[in-house]
């Protein structure tokens, strides 16, 4: 334990309490280095935004992902619009479009089914069938109620197949109307290995687009091309529109 | 009736706005406190230069570290003790802190005599004159209440050393309070 010393108590008791007045460049010293709040505030601001930005993308991750088949719809339909350029040859027996030739799109439509009826009337055109998995043909029957869907090698449920060889057979028949779908890029929407192109949605979805095009044909007007274009809304998330409600 | 309500401590107030970083509470709590704290910053340095760069390096590292308060006590002797720390560290690279001193024969000085006529300017002056490594000591031992041990743990030197330091800073001002009952004496 501590004793007292006289010289200890007396400098003790005569020094507390004791100030001295401090200059106010002290306090500026003091005050400029109470900066750090504001750099924590910043950070917590940045942490905060880039939380936002990571939540949106995430959430709009979710939402491709979620979405895939009815984008995967969307974008075929979009890409039948410029890629399946058509070009038919009106003869006698056979109508064909084909994904070869652009000469439709710059054609008078009313003019070309007449002239070609006119001017060659027994010309076919007859262009072999490229036999690969990316292919598919949908071949439509004109005496037949239910037209029915051929695809290179695959089979569609509830419909009559025809392998390839028999597609050939009735594109060179007569009193038949074919008309060929190329969609391209197939492989580029399922991946190499997939077999998705032997989908049933797939299928019927050619088969709607073909049969449509083969009544209007059979009606005498000309090809009519898909023109929904996709439109992709992608939902914010609640916060972002409550903060939009509040600023409205 | 009445109704009594207990509005909380003003100085934990501002200590809540100071852990905000509110700048007007520690603007405040500063003026509250930098007095009493620049006095005791003065004890330990040459000048008053040095006490103030000592109090402004205290006060940035108590509003640093003010989060670490839970108010358990005093925020005047926790402010005090970064204070001491800091000017120790403030001190701690002066050369020649602990020298030894030619102990000159010390005059009388008694207790007896009165001494209201010691302010705090004087015996402030006093300590100021000591040598660093006496003043130090004495300013640890004496007014802030370590011990020894403490001290030498603070200081790195041994207890032993802190001692000896100790006594020759009482020495050297028992002189100096002889020689300043002398003189007032004789006036």
């Amino acid at each position: 334990m501590k004793t007292e010393n006289p010289i200890d108590s007396l400098f003790q008791q005569k020094l507390e309490g004791h100030q001295l007045k401090a200059s106010e460049q002290v306090w500026e010293k003091v005050a400029a280095a109470q900066s750090s709040p504001a750099k924590k505030l910043g950070l917590a601001f940045f942490i905060r935004a880039a939380s936002v930005a990571f939540l949106i993308g995430l959430s709009g991750l979710f939402y491709f992902n979620n979405n895939t088949a009815r984008l995967m719809n969307l974008r075929m339909k979009r890409d039948l619009v410029p890629e399946v350029q058509t070009n038919f040859n009106l003869t006698q027996q056979t109508i064909e479009i084909t994904s070869q030739s652009p000469l439709l799109d710059q054609s008078d439509p009313k003019e070309v089914p007449k002239k070609a009826v006119a001017e060659k009337p027994k010309k076919q055109v007859l262009k072999p069938a490229k036999k690969t998995k990316a292919r598919v043909i949908p071949i439509l029957k004109t005496f037949t109620a239910n037209p029915y869907l051929a695809l290179n090698d695959t089979e569609m449920p509830g419909a009559e197949i025809l392998g390839m060889e028999e597609v050939e057979v009735l594109r060179k028949g007569t009193g038949r109307v074919k008309i060929k779908v190329q969609l391209p890029g197939l492989k580029a929407y399922y991946g190499p290995d997939t077999t998705a192109p032997k989908s049933a949605e797939l299928g019927e979805r050619l088969w709607a687009y073909a049969s449509n095009q083969l009544d209007r044909i059979v009606a005498g007007e000309r090809p009519s091309l898909p023109t929904t274009k996709p439109e992709l809304t992608i939902p914010l998330p609640d916060f972002i529109n409550r903060q939009f409600s509040k600023a409205k | 009736m009445t109704k009594v309500f207990n509005l909380p401590n003003t100085e934990q107030r501002l200590i809540k706005q100071c852990k905000k970083g509110n700048l007007q509470a520690q603007r405040e709590l500063y003026l509250r406190y930098s007095g009493e704290m620049l006095a005791v910053c003065r004890r330990y340095t040459k000048g008053l230069e040095d006490a103030e760069e000592v109090l402004s390096n205290g006060f940035i590292k108590f509003f640093k570290n003010i989060d670490q308060f839970r108010g358990e006590g005093a925020v005047g002797a926790w402010m005090r003790r970064i204070m001491v720390r800091e000017a120790l560290n403030f001190i701690r690279y002066q050369k020649n802190l602990f020298v030894e001193v030619d102990e000159e024969r010390s005059a009388a000085f008694s207790m007896a005599n009165e001494t209201h006529h010691y302010d705090a300017e004087h015996l402030m002056m006093m300590i100021s004159a000591l040598p660093m490594g006496y003043k130090t000591v004495f300013n640890l031992y004496a007014i802030e209440g370590y011990s020894h041990k403490e001290i030498g743990e603070m200081l790195e030197i041994s207890e032993n050393t802190s001692k000896s330091q100790l006594s020759k800073a009482r020495k050297r001002l028992q002189e100096k309070l002889a020689q300043h009952q002398l003189l007032y004496k004789n006036n």
